[in-house]
Protein backbone atom coordinates (compact mmCIF):
# COMPACT_ATOMS: atom_id res chain seq x y z
CA UNK A 1 0.00 0.00 0.00
CA UNK A 2 1.68 3.37 -1.11
CA UNK A 3 1.48 6.51 0.90
CA UNK A 4 -1.40 8.03 -0.68
CA UNK A 5 -3.31 5.07 -0.20
CA UNK A 6 -2.25 4.69 3.66
CA UNK A 7 -3.48 8.55 3.63
CA UNK A 8 -6.64 7.78 2.55
CA UNK A 9 -7.23 4.81 4.37
CA UNK A 10 -6.03 6.61 7.55
CA UNK A 11 -8.70 9.31 7.39
CA UNK A 12 -11.60 6.82 6.52
CA UNK A 13 -10.44 4.74 9.12
CA UNK A 14 -11.03 8.15 11.78
CA UNK A 15 -14.18 8.93 10.15
CA UNK A 16 -15.26 5.23 10.55
CA UNK A 17 -14.05 5.88 14.39
CA UNK A 18 -16.42 8.76 14.98
CA UNK A 19 -19.59 7.72 13.03
CA UNK A 20 -19.30 4.96 15.71
CA UNK A 21 -19.37 7.31 18.73
CA UNK A 22 -22.40 8.90 16.93
CA UNK A 23 -23.92 5.10 17.04
CA UNK A 24 -23.31 4.87 20.60
CA UNK A 25 -24.33 8.32 21.54
CA UNK A 26 -27.24 7.89 19.71
CA UNK A 27 -28.12 4.34 21.11
CA UNK A 28 -29.33 6.31 24.40
CA UNK A 29 -32.48 7.98 22.85
CA UNK A 30 -33.88 4.23 21.77
CA UNK A 31 -36.26 3.42 24.31
CA UNK A 32 -39.08 1.53 22.40
CA UNK A 33 -39.67 0.52 18.94
CA UNK A 34 -40.99 4.22 17.91
CA UNK A 35 -37.25 5.38 18.61
CA UNK A 36 -35.60 2.76 16.69
CA UNK A 37 -37.98 3.28 13.40
CA UNK A 38 -38.79 6.24 13.19
CA UNK A 39 -36.82 8.23 15.51
CA UNK A 40 -39.28 9.10 18.22
CA UNK A 41 -41.04 11.16 15.45
CA UNK A 42 -38.71 14.01 17.25
CA UNK A 43 -36.41 14.76 13.93
CA UNK A 44 -35.90 18.59 13.78
CA UNK A 45 -35.74 20.24 9.75
CA UNK A 46 -31.99 20.13 9.27
CA UNK A 47 -31.56 16.69 10.62
CA UNK A 48 -34.60 15.50 8.17
CA UNK A 49 -33.32 17.35 5.46
CA UNK A 50 -29.34 16.34 5.44
CA UNK A 51 -29.92 12.67 5.88
CA UNK A 52 -32.75 12.83 2.54
CA UNK A 53 -29.78 14.38 0.61
CA UNK A 54 -27.45 12.03 1.71
CA UNK A 55 -29.74 9.20 1.06
CA UNK A 56 -29.70 10.94 -2.16
CA UNK A 57 -26.19 11.49 -2.77
CA UNK A 58 -25.37 7.68 -3.93
CA UNK A 59 -22.81 6.09 -5.81
CA UNK A 60 -24.75 7.08 -9.47
CA UNK A 61 -24.89 10.64 -8.20
CA UNK A 62 -21.00 11.09 -7.55
CA UNK A 63 -19.30 8.04 -9.27
CA UNK A 64 -21.99 7.65 -12.00
CA UNK A 65 -21.98 11.46 -12.68
CA UNK A 66 -18.07 12.06 -13.24
CA UNK A 67 -18.35 8.49 -15.62
CA UNK A 68 -21.07 10.56 -17.58
CA UNK A 69 -19.30 13.70 -18.32
CA UNK A 70 -15.84 11.76 -18.74
CA UNK A 71 -18.29 10.49 -21.77
CA UNK A 72 -20.77 12.64 -22.39
CA UNK A 73 -20.14 16.38 -20.81
CA UNK A 74 -21.18 18.90 -18.39
CA UNK A 75 -25.18 18.25 -19.69
CA UNK A 76 -24.81 15.71 -16.72
CA UNK A 77 -25.28 18.85 -14.48
CA UNK A 78 -29.07 18.11 -15.00
CA UNK A 79 -29.07 15.03 -12.88
CA UNK A 80 -29.14 16.41 -9.85
CA UNK A 81 -31.65 19.50 -11.15
CA UNK A 82 -33.67 17.10 -11.85
CA UNK A 83 -33.21 14.63 -8.73
CA UNK A 84 -33.30 17.76 -6.61
CA UNK A 85 -36.57 18.36 -8.73
CA UNK A 86 -38.36 14.76 -7.27
CA UNK A 87 -37.30 15.75 -4.32
CA UNK A 88 -39.36 18.91 -4.29
CA UNK A 89 -41.96 17.06 -5.82
CA UNK A 90 -42.06 15.11 -2.90
CA UNK A 91 -42.57 17.37 -0.06
CA UNK A 92 -44.64 19.96 -1.46
CA UNK A 93 -47.07 16.97 -2.92
CA UNK A 94 -46.65 13.66 -0.66
CA UNK A 95 -44.54 14.41 2.62
CA UNK A 96 -47.32 15.54 4.87
CA UNK A 97 -50.01 12.82 4.12
CA UNK A 98 -47.19 10.80 5.05
CA UNK A 99 -46.70 12.53 8.32
CA UNK A 100 -50.42 13.25 9.07
CA UNK A 101 -50.93 9.51 9.05
CA UNK A 102 -48.76 8.48 11.42
CA UNK A 103 -47.20 5.97 10.00
CA UNK A 104 -43.76 3.93 9.69
CA UNK A 105 -43.54 2.79 6.33
CA UNK A 106 -44.56 2.60 2.81
CA UNK A 107 -46.72 -0.42 2.74
CA UNK A 108 -48.52 0.94 5.81
CA UNK A 109 -49.81 3.64 4.26
CA UNK A 110 -50.96 1.60 1.33
CA UNK A 111 -52.95 -0.22 3.67
CA UNK A 112 -54.86 2.92 4.79
CA UNK A 113 -55.19 4.04 1.41
CA UNK A 114 -56.67 0.54 -0.36
CA UNK A 115 -56.48 -2.54 1.91
CA UNK A 116 -55.26 -5.39 3.13
CA UNK A 117 -53.83 -7.59 0.23
CA UNK A 118 -52.36 -4.64 -1.26
CA UNK A 119 -50.39 -3.76 2.32
CA UNK A 120 -49.63 -7.39 1.75
CA UNK A 121 -48.24 -7.26 -1.63
CA UNK A 122 -46.47 -4.01 -1.50
CA UNK A 123 -44.85 -5.27 1.73
CA UNK A 124 -43.63 -8.24 0.18
CA UNK A 125 -42.08 -6.44 -2.91
CA UNK A 126 -40.44 -3.68 -1.25
CA UNK A 127 -38.89 -6.12 1.10
CA UNK A 128 -37.31 -8.33 -1.55
CA UNK A 129 -36.65 -5.10 -3.27
CA UNK A 130 -34.77 -3.27 -0.85
CA UNK A 131 -33.04 -6.23 0.21
CA UNK A 132 -31.05 -6.38 -3.48
CA UNK A 133 -30.58 -2.91 -3.39
CA UNK A 134 -29.00 -3.21 -0.09
CA UNK A 135 -26.73 -6.08 -1.82
CA UNK A 136 -25.89 -3.51 -4.04
CA UNK A 137 -24.88 -0.49 -2.28
CA UNK A 138 -22.60 -3.00 -0.41
CA UNK A 139 -21.14 -4.24 -3.26
CA UNK A 140 -20.65 -0.28 -4.41
CA UNK A 141 -18.94 0.17 -1.23
CA UNK A 142 -16.73 -2.10 -1.28
CA UNK A 143 -15.72 -0.98 -4.63
CA UNK A 144 -15.07 2.41 -3.98
CA UNK A 145 -13.15 1.08 -1.17
CA UNK A 146 -11.52 -1.23 -2.95
CA UNK A 147 -10.60 1.51 -5.07
CA UNK A 148 -8.96 4.04 -2.59
CA UNK A 149 -6.71 1.41 -0.26
CA UNK A 150 -6.04 -0.94 -3.05
CA UNK A 151 -7.36 -3.81 -0.88
CA UNK A 152 -9.83 -6.20 -2.56
CA UNK A 153 -13.49 -6.20 -3.33
CA UNK A 154 -14.84 -9.31 -1.40
CA UNK A 155 -12.62 -8.04 1.66
CA UNK A 156 -14.22 -3.99 1.46
CA UNK A 157 -17.71 -5.44 1.12
CA UNK A 158 -17.62 -7.64 3.98
CA UNK A 159 -15.98 -4.51 6.34
CA UNK A 160 -18.13 -2.12 4.61
CA UNK A 161 -21.40 -4.33 5.22
CA UNK A 162 -20.85 -5.29 8.93
CA UNK A 163 -19.63 -1.58 10.16
CA UNK A 164 -23.23 -0.51 8.28
CA UNK A 165 -24.93 -2.90 9.62
CA UNK A 166 -23.74 -2.34 13.17
CA UNK A 167 -23.70 1.19 13.67
CA UNK A 168 -28.01 1.07 12.46
CA UNK A 169 -28.24 -1.89 14.71
CA UNK A 170 -26.99 0.64 17.52
CA UNK A 171 -30.20 2.99 17.39
CA UNK A 172 -31.87 2.70 13.57
CA UNK A 173 -32.93 6.01 12.70
CA UNK A 174 -31.54 7.90 15.06
CA UNK A 175 -27.95 6.72 13.95
CA UNK A 176 -28.83 7.50 10.70
CA UNK A 177 -29.70 10.87 11.42
CA UNK A 178 -27.03 11.42 13.64
CA UNK A 179 -24.16 10.65 10.83
CA UNK A 180 -25.92 11.85 7.85
CA UNK A 181 -25.42 15.27 9.50
CA UNK A 182 -22.05 13.72 9.63
CA UNK A 183 -22.24 12.37 6.14
CA UNK A 184 -22.80 15.91 4.89
CA UNK A 185 -20.62 17.90 6.34
CA UNK A 186 -17.99 15.69 4.81
CA UNK A 187 -19.51 15.47 1.60
CA UNK A 188 -19.66 19.47 1.91
CA UNK A 189 -16.33 19.69 3.26
CA UNK A 190 -14.58 17.55 1.00
CA UNK A 191 -16.02 18.05 -2.57
CA UNK A 192 -15.70 21.48 -3.04
CA UNK A 193 -12.51 21.37 -1.30
CA UNK A 194 -11.25 19.23 -3.72
CA UNK A 195 -13.03 20.93 -6.84
CA UNK A 196 -11.30 24.23 -5.96
CA UNK A 197 -7.77 22.71 -5.76
CA UNK A 198 -8.28 21.06 -8.72
CA UNK A 199 -9.61 24.02 -10.76
CA UNK A 200 -7.52 26.69 -8.82
CA UNK A 201 -3.56 24.75 -8.75
CA UNK A 202 -3.97 21.76 -11.35
CA UNK A 203 -5.64 22.65 -13.80
CA UNK A 204 -2.89 25.49 -14.59
CA UNK A 205 -0.20 22.73 -14.93
CA UNK A 206 -2.19 21.08 -17.84
CA UNK A 207 -0.50 21.19 -21.13
CA UNK A 208 -2.50 23.69 -23.19
CA UNK A 209 -4.21 25.43 -20.04
CA UNK A 210 -1.78 28.30 -20.24
CA UNK A 211 -1.26 28.78 -16.86
CA UNK A 212 -5.00 29.75 -16.61
CA UNK A 213 -7.13 28.62 -13.72
CA UNK A 214 -10.95 27.73 -13.75
CA UNK A 215 -13.07 26.59 -16.73
CA UNK A 216 -10.85 29.33 -18.74
CA UNK A 217 -7.89 26.87 -18.46
CA UNK A 218 -9.14 23.27 -18.63
CA UNK A 219 -11.20 24.65 -21.75
CA UNK A 220 -7.64 26.00 -23.24
CA UNK A 221 -6.28 22.62 -22.57
CA UNK A 222 -8.84 20.57 -23.76
CA UNK A 223 -9.18 22.58 -26.95
CA UNK A 224 -4.84 21.60 -27.05
CA UNK A 225 -6.09 18.34 -27.29
CA UNK A 226 -8.43 18.54 -30.10
CA UNK A 227 -11.51 18.35 -27.98
CA UNK A 228 -14.02 20.73 -28.52
CA UNK A 229 -15.21 23.33 -25.27
CA UNK A 230 -17.89 24.64 -26.68
CA UNK A 231 -19.47 20.59 -26.74
CA UNK A 232 -17.98 18.97 -23.40
CA UNK A 233 -18.95 22.15 -21.40
CA UNK A 234 -22.15 22.88 -23.25
CA UNK A 235 -25.27 22.10 -20.47
CA UNK A 236 -27.12 20.56 -23.49
CA UNK A 237 -23.77 17.95 -24.36
CA UNK A 238 -26.34 14.98 -23.67
CA UNK A 239 -29.59 14.48 -25.86
CA UNK A 240 -32.86 15.75 -24.45
CA UNK A 241 -34.42 12.37 -24.02
CA UNK A 242 -31.40 11.46 -21.70
CA UNK A 243 -32.66 15.02 -19.59
CA UNK A 244 -36.03 13.78 -20.11
CA UNK A 245 -35.35 10.32 -18.60
CA UNK A 246 -33.57 12.24 -15.08
CA UNK A 247 -35.88 14.25 -14.51
CA UNK A 248 -38.74 11.43 -15.01
CA UNK A 249 -36.60 9.17 -12.68
CA UNK A 250 -36.12 12.05 -10.75
CA UNK A 251 -39.82 12.55 -10.25
CA UNK A 252 -40.60 8.55 -9.97
CA UNK A 253 -37.55 7.50 -7.77
CA UNK A 254 -38.29 9.83 -4.61
CA UNK A 255 -42.36 10.00 -3.00
CA UNK A 256 -42.91 6.41 -3.23
CA UNK A 257 -38.97 5.16 -2.11
CA UNK A 258 -39.35 3.78 1.71
CA UNK A 259 -35.61 4.74 2.14
CA UNK A 260 -36.46 8.49 1.03
CA UNK A 261 -39.55 8.59 2.52
CA UNK A 262 -38.65 6.94 5.94
CA UNK A 263 -37.37 10.77 7.09
CA UNK A 264 -40.67 12.30 6.77
CA UNK A 265 -42.20 9.90 8.77
CA UNK A 266 -39.55 10.80 11.62
CA UNK A 267 -40.09 14.42 11.42
CA UNK A 268 -41.09 16.00 14.46
CA UNK A 269 -44.41 17.27 12.61
CA UNK A 270 -45.94 17.25 9.38
CA UNK A 271 -44.94 20.77 8.70
CA UNK A 272 -41.05 19.62 8.87
CA UNK A 273 -41.61 16.92 6.46
CA UNK A 274 -43.10 19.27 4.30
CA UNK A 275 -40.19 21.92 4.40
CA UNK A 276 -37.40 19.59 4.74
CA UNK A 277 -37.13 18.16 1.14
CA UNK A 278 -36.70 22.20 -0.18
CA UNK A 279 -33.34 22.31 1.80
CA UNK A 280 -32.52 19.12 1.13
CA UNK A 281 -32.80 20.09 -2.61
CA UNK A 282 -30.50 23.06 -2.43
CA UNK A 283 -28.01 20.59 -0.77
CA UNK A 284 -28.22 18.22 -3.87
CA UNK A 285 -28.45 20.65 -6.70
CA UNK A 286 -24.13 21.76 -7.33
CA UNK A 287 -23.01 18.29 -6.97
CA UNK A 288 -23.23 17.42 -10.28
CA UNK A 289 -21.08 20.54 -11.29
CA UNK A 290 -18.01 19.39 -8.97
CA UNK A 291 -17.86 15.66 -9.48
CA UNK A 292 -18.73 16.60 -13.06
CA UNK A 293 -16.11 18.54 -13.71
CA UNK A 294 -13.17 16.20 -11.93
CA UNK A 295 -14.56 14.08 -14.39
CA UNK A 296 -13.88 16.23 -17.48
CA UNK A 297 -10.62 16.88 -15.50
CA UNK A 298 -9.67 13.16 -15.40
CA UNK A 299 -10.00 12.82 -19.15
CA UNK A 300 -8.24 16.23 -20.03
CA UNK A 301 -5.16 15.11 -17.51
CA UNK A 302 -5.42 11.68 -19.05
CA UNK A 303 -5.38 10.33 -15.89
CA UNK A 304 -7.12 7.06 -16.64
CA UNK A 305 -8.74 5.62 -19.88
CA UNK A 306 -11.51 3.70 -17.47
CA UNK A 307 -14.56 6.30 -17.20
CA UNK A 308 -15.62 4.58 -13.99
CA UNK A 309 -12.15 5.74 -12.77
CA UNK A 310 -12.54 9.45 -13.45
CA UNK A 311 -13.15 10.73 -9.79
CA UNK A 312 -11.15 8.62 -7.81
CA UNK A 313 -7.94 8.99 -10.13
CA UNK A 314 -8.39 12.93 -9.90
CA UNK A 315 -8.86 12.44 -6.44
CA UNK A 316 -5.92 10.43 -5.99
CA UNK A 317 -3.53 12.94 -7.89
CA UNK A 318 -3.99 16.40 -6.05
CA UNK A 319 -1.97 16.33 -2.33
CA UNK A 320 -2.95 13.53 -0.48
CA UNK A 321 -4.92 15.36 2.52
CA UNK A 322 -7.17 16.63 0.19
CA UNK A 323 -7.52 13.94 -2.03
CA UNK A 324 -8.55 12.28 1.13
CA UNK A 325 -11.33 14.31 2.18
CA UNK A 326 -12.61 14.12 -1.33
CA UNK A 327 -12.68 10.29 -1.28
CA UNK A 328 -13.94 10.59 2.34
CA UNK A 329 -16.81 12.85 0.43
CA UNK A 330 -17.15 9.82 -1.59
CA UNK A 331 -17.36 7.51 0.86
CA UNK A 332 -20.24 9.46 2.78
CA UNK A 333 -22.25 9.73 0.00
CA UNK A 334 -22.53 5.88 -1.27
CA UNK A 335 -22.53 4.85 2.91
CA UNK A 336 -25.47 7.15 3.42
CA UNK A 337 -27.60 5.39 0.97
CA UNK A 338 -26.39 2.14 2.03
CA UNK A 339 -27.25 2.58 5.34
CA UNK A 340 -30.93 4.31 4.38
CA UNK A 341 -31.64 1.37 2.17
CA UNK A 342 -30.34 -1.32 4.50
CA UNK A 343 -32.67 0.15 7.43
CA UNK A 344 -35.78 0.63 4.85
CA UNK A 345 -35.48 -3.45 4.28
CA UNK A 346 -35.76 -3.88 7.78
CA UNK A 347 -38.03 -1.54 8.59
CA UNK A 348 -40.80 -3.33 6.34
CA UNK A 349 -39.21 -6.97 7.58
CA UNK A 350 -39.68 -5.96 11.17
CA UNK A 351 -43.21 -3.79 11.01
CA UNK A 352 -45.25 -5.19 7.98
CA UNK A 353 -44.02 -8.82 7.55
CA UNK A 354 -43.20 -10.11 11.41
CA UNK A 355 -45.72 -7.57 13.50
CA UNK A 356 -48.58 -6.94 11.21
CA UNK A 357 -48.80 -9.66 8.78
CA UNK A 358 -47.90 -12.74 11.02
CA UNK A 359 -48.06 -11.47 14.84
CA UNK A 360 -50.35 -8.04 15.30
CA UNK A 361 -51.06 -8.72 19.36
CA UNK A 362 -46.79 -8.34 19.36
CA UNK A 363 -45.88 -5.73 22.31
CA UNK A 364 -43.51 -2.99 22.00
CA UNK A 365 -40.71 -5.03 23.09
CA UNK A 366 -41.01 -7.60 20.37
CA UNK A 367 -41.09 -5.44 17.75
CA UNK A 368 -38.17 -3.25 19.14
CA UNK A 369 -36.35 -7.39 19.04
CA UNK A 370 -37.68 -7.90 16.13
CA UNK A 371 -36.66 -4.54 14.36
CA UNK A 372 -33.00 -5.37 15.76
CA UNK A 373 -32.98 -9.04 14.22
CA UNK A 374 -34.43 -7.10 11.27
CA UNK A 375 -30.90 -5.21 10.83
CA UNK A 376 -29.13 -8.49 11.19
CA UNK A 377 -30.94 -10.25 9.08
CA UNK A 378 -30.61 -7.65 6.12
CA UNK A 379 -27.19 -7.08 6.77
CA UNK A 380 -26.22 -10.78 6.71
CA UNK A 381 -28.05 -11.34 3.29
CA UNK A 382 -26.23 -8.05 2.01
CA UNK A 383 -23.00 -9.52 3.04
CA UNK A 384 -23.59 -13.00 1.92
CA UNK A 385 -24.81 -11.57 -1.42
CA UNK A 386 -22.12 -9.35 -2.14
CA UNK A 387 -19.55 -12.07 -2.10
CA UNK A 388 -21.94 -14.46 -3.95
CA UNK A 389 -24.03 -13.02 -6.77
CA UNK A 390 -22.62 -10.09 -7.90
CA UNK A 391 -23.36 -11.45 -11.15
CA UNK A 392 -27.22 -10.76 -10.79
CA UNK A 393 -27.10 -7.36 -9.53
CA UNK A 394 -27.37 -5.51 -12.90
CA UNK A 395 -30.48 -6.95 -13.60
CA UNK A 396 -31.51 -6.88 -10.16
CA UNK A 397 -31.99 -2.84 -10.69
CA UNK A 398 -34.99 -3.20 -12.13
CA UNK A 399 -36.78 -3.98 -9.02
CA UNK A 400 -36.78 -0.99 -8.05
CA UNK A 401 -39.43 -0.23 -10.82
CA UNK A 402 -41.25 -1.06 -7.11
CA UNK A 403 -40.96 2.43 -6.65
CA UNK A 404 -42.52 3.61 -9.44
CA UNK A 405 -45.89 1.30 -9.43
CA UNK A 406 -45.95 3.00 -5.51
CA UNK A 407 -46.39 5.90 -6.58
CA UNK A 408 -48.87 5.34 -9.08
CA UNK A 409 -50.58 3.92 -6.28
CA UNK A 410 -50.19 6.50 -3.58
CA UNK A 411 -51.12 9.31 -5.67
CA UNK A 412 -54.63 7.85 -6.75
CA UNK A 413 -54.70 6.94 -3.36
CA UNK A 414 -54.50 10.56 -2.72
CA UNK A 415 -56.24 12.68 -5.50
CA UNK A 416 -58.75 10.48 -7.24
CA UNK A 417 -61.30 10.03 -5.04
CA UNK A 418 -62.11 6.81 -7.25
CA UNK A 419 -58.98 5.13 -6.47
CA UNK A 420 -60.20 1.50 -5.84
CA UNK A 421 -58.63 -0.85 -3.68
CA UNK A 422 -58.68 -3.90 -6.16
CA UNK A 423 -56.96 -1.41 -8.68
CA UNK A 424 -53.92 -0.44 -6.39
CA UNK A 425 -53.25 -4.32 -6.00
CA UNK A 426 -53.81 -5.42 -9.67
CA UNK A 427 -51.65 -2.12 -10.86
CA UNK A 428 -49.02 -3.22 -8.64
CA UNK A 429 -48.67 -7.04 -9.34
CA UNK A 430 -49.69 -5.92 -13.22
CA UNK A 431 -46.76 -3.26 -13.37
CA UNK A 432 -43.85 -5.88 -11.50
CA UNK A 433 -44.60 -8.41 -13.71
CA UNK A 434 -44.54 -6.16 -16.91
CA UNK A 435 -41.52 -4.93 -15.57
CA UNK A 436 -40.14 -8.32 -15.39
CA UNK A 437 -41.19 -9.57 -19.13
CA UNK A 438 -39.86 -5.81 -20.13
CA UNK A 439 -36.14 -6.25 -18.44
CA UNK A 440 -35.80 -9.74 -19.03
CA UNK A 441 -37.10 -9.53 -23.01
CA UNK A 442 -39.69 -12.18 -22.42
CA UNK A 443 -40.90 -13.77 -24.76
CA UNK A 444 -39.40 -10.59 -27.13
CA UNK A 445 -37.30 -7.70 -26.84
CA UNK A 446 -39.91 -5.00 -26.20
CA UNK A 447 -37.17 -2.04 -26.30
CA UNK A 448 -37.13 -0.92 -29.55
CA UNK A 449 -41.00 -0.86 -29.80
CA UNK A 450 -41.37 1.19 -26.78
CA UNK A 451 -38.29 3.51 -27.44
CA UNK A 452 -35.71 2.28 -25.44
CA UNK A 453 -37.91 3.15 -22.47
CA UNK A 454 -36.75 2.73 -18.97
CA UNK A 455 -38.16 -0.12 -17.43
CA UNK A 456 -39.24 2.39 -14.66
CA UNK A 457 -40.82 4.21 -17.01
CA UNK A 458 -42.54 1.28 -18.99
CA UNK A 459 -43.76 0.51 -15.39
CA UNK A 460 -45.96 3.47 -15.17
CA UNK A 461 -47.17 3.60 -18.36
CA UNK A 462 -48.49 -0.18 -17.53
CA UNK A 463 -49.78 0.50 -14.46
CA UNK A 464 -51.71 3.78 -15.22
CA UNK A 465 -54.59 2.65 -17.14
CA UNK A 466 -55.00 -0.84 -15.04
CA UNK A 467 -55.41 1.33 -12.22
CA UNK A 468 -57.56 4.12 -13.54
CA UNK A 469 -59.73 0.94 -15.59
CA UNK A 470 -60.19 -1.15 -12.51
CA UNK A 471 -61.04 2.00 -10.41
CA UNK A 472 -63.84 2.97 -13.06
CA UNK A 473 -64.93 -0.74 -13.54
CA UNK A 474 -65.39 -1.66 -9.70
CA UNK A 475 -67.79 -0.59 -6.88
CA UNK A 476 -66.90 0.33 -3.24
CA UNK A 477 -69.59 -2.63 -1.50
CA UNK A 478 -70.04 -3.35 2.30
CA UNK A 479 -67.94 -5.85 1.30
CA UNK A 480 -64.74 -3.92 0.07
CA UNK A 481 -65.18 -2.24 3.37
CA UNK A 482 -64.77 -5.77 5.57
CA UNK A 483 -61.30 -6.04 3.68
CA UNK A 484 -60.58 -3.30 5.92
CA UNK A 485 -57.22 -3.86 7.75
CA UNK A 486 -57.08 -6.19 10.96
CA UNK A 487 -56.47 -2.90 13.49
CA UNK A 488 -59.62 -1.21 11.84
CA UNK A 489 -61.73 -4.01 12.08
CA UNK A 490 -61.02 -4.60 15.45
CA UNK A 491 -61.84 -0.85 16.58
CA UNK A 492 -65.27 -1.28 14.24
CA UNK A 493 -66.17 -4.44 16.56
CA UNK A 494 -65.97 -6.73 13.08
CA UNK B 1 -58.69 12.24 4.11
CA UNK B 2 -61.35 10.93 6.25
CA UNK B 3 -64.24 12.55 4.00
CA UNK B 4 -62.86 10.02 1.41
CA UNK B 5 -62.24 7.00 3.22
CA UNK B 6 -66.16 7.05 4.59
CA UNK B 7 -67.69 8.23 1.21
CA UNK B 8 -65.30 5.07 -0.15
CA UNK B 9 -66.34 2.22 2.69
CA UNK B 10 -70.23 3.21 1.88
CA UNK B 11 -70.87 4.63 5.42
CA UNK B 12 -68.44 2.32 7.43
CA UNK B 13 -66.41 4.66 9.33
CA UNK B 14 -62.80 4.22 9.09
CA UNK B 15 -60.56 5.12 12.24
CA UNK B 16 -57.63 6.58 10.60
CA UNK B 17 -55.06 8.36 12.29
CA UNK B 18 -55.80 11.32 13.99
CA UNK B 19 -53.39 14.47 12.04
CA UNK B 20 -50.82 16.22 14.42
CA UNK B 21 -52.23 19.69 14.61
CA UNK B 22 -49.63 19.78 17.98
CA UNK B 23 -46.23 21.26 17.89
CA UNK B 24 -46.33 22.45 14.69
CA UNK B 25 -43.17 24.95 15.08
CA UNK B 26 -40.63 24.26 12.17
CA UNK B 27 -37.70 25.56 13.92
CA UNK B 28 -36.98 25.14 17.58
CA UNK B 29 -34.40 26.04 20.10
CA UNK B 30 -32.25 22.78 19.44
CA UNK B 31 -32.29 23.60 16.24
CA UNK B 32 -30.26 26.66 15.82
CA UNK B 33 -26.99 24.65 16.28
CA UNK B 34 -27.96 22.88 13.06
CA UNK B 35 -29.37 26.14 11.18
CA UNK B 36 -25.54 27.26 11.83
CA UNK B 37 -24.02 23.53 10.89
CA UNK B 38 -26.05 24.00 7.74
CA UNK B 39 -25.60 27.67 6.63
CA UNK B 40 -21.88 27.49 6.82
CA UNK B 41 -21.97 24.48 4.94
CA UNK B 42 -23.84 25.93 2.36
CA UNK B 43 -21.77 29.24 2.01
CA UNK B 44 -18.53 27.29 1.84
CA UNK B 45 -19.56 25.00 -0.95
CA UNK B 46 -20.94 28.17 -2.77
CA UNK B 47 -17.86 30.50 -2.27
CA UNK B 48 -15.54 27.86 -3.05
CA UNK B 49 -17.55 27.05 -6.19
CA UNK B 50 -17.89 30.82 -7.78
CA UNK B 51 -14.12 31.30 -6.51
CA UNK B 52 -13.13 28.55 -9.09
CA UNK B 53 -15.26 28.68 -11.91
Amino acid sequence: MGQVQTIHLGVIATAVTVIVVFGILASRRVKNSEDMLVSGRSLGIFFVACALAAEYMGGLGTIGVSERAFNEGMGVVWYHIAASTGILFFGLSFAHYYRKYGIQTVPEYLYYLFDVKTWKINALLNFIAYTFFAVIEVVALGSILAGITGLSITSCSIVASVFVTLYVLSAGMWSIAYVSMFYMGLIYLGLPLAFFYIMHFSVPTLAGSGGMTGYAGLASAMQSQGLDPAFWFSPFSLSPMVVVGFFIGGILAVPAAQATVNYAFGARNWKIARLAPVLAAFLIVPLSLWTGTMGLYAKTAGLTHEPKLALITALTSIPPWIGAIGSLAIFSAIISTADSILFAASGVLAKDLLQRWFNPHADDRQVLRWTRMSVLIVGAIATAGALTVPQLLKQAYFVYTLRAVTLVCVFFGIYYKRAHPDAAFWSILVGFIAATLYQFNIPIDYKPIFWDMHVAVFTVVIAIPVFIIISLVRKWTPETACELPPLQRRENGQ
Amino acid sequence: MSEESEEKTSGIEIHVPEADTKNLQIISRSDVTFAVIYAVLFVWGLILTLISI
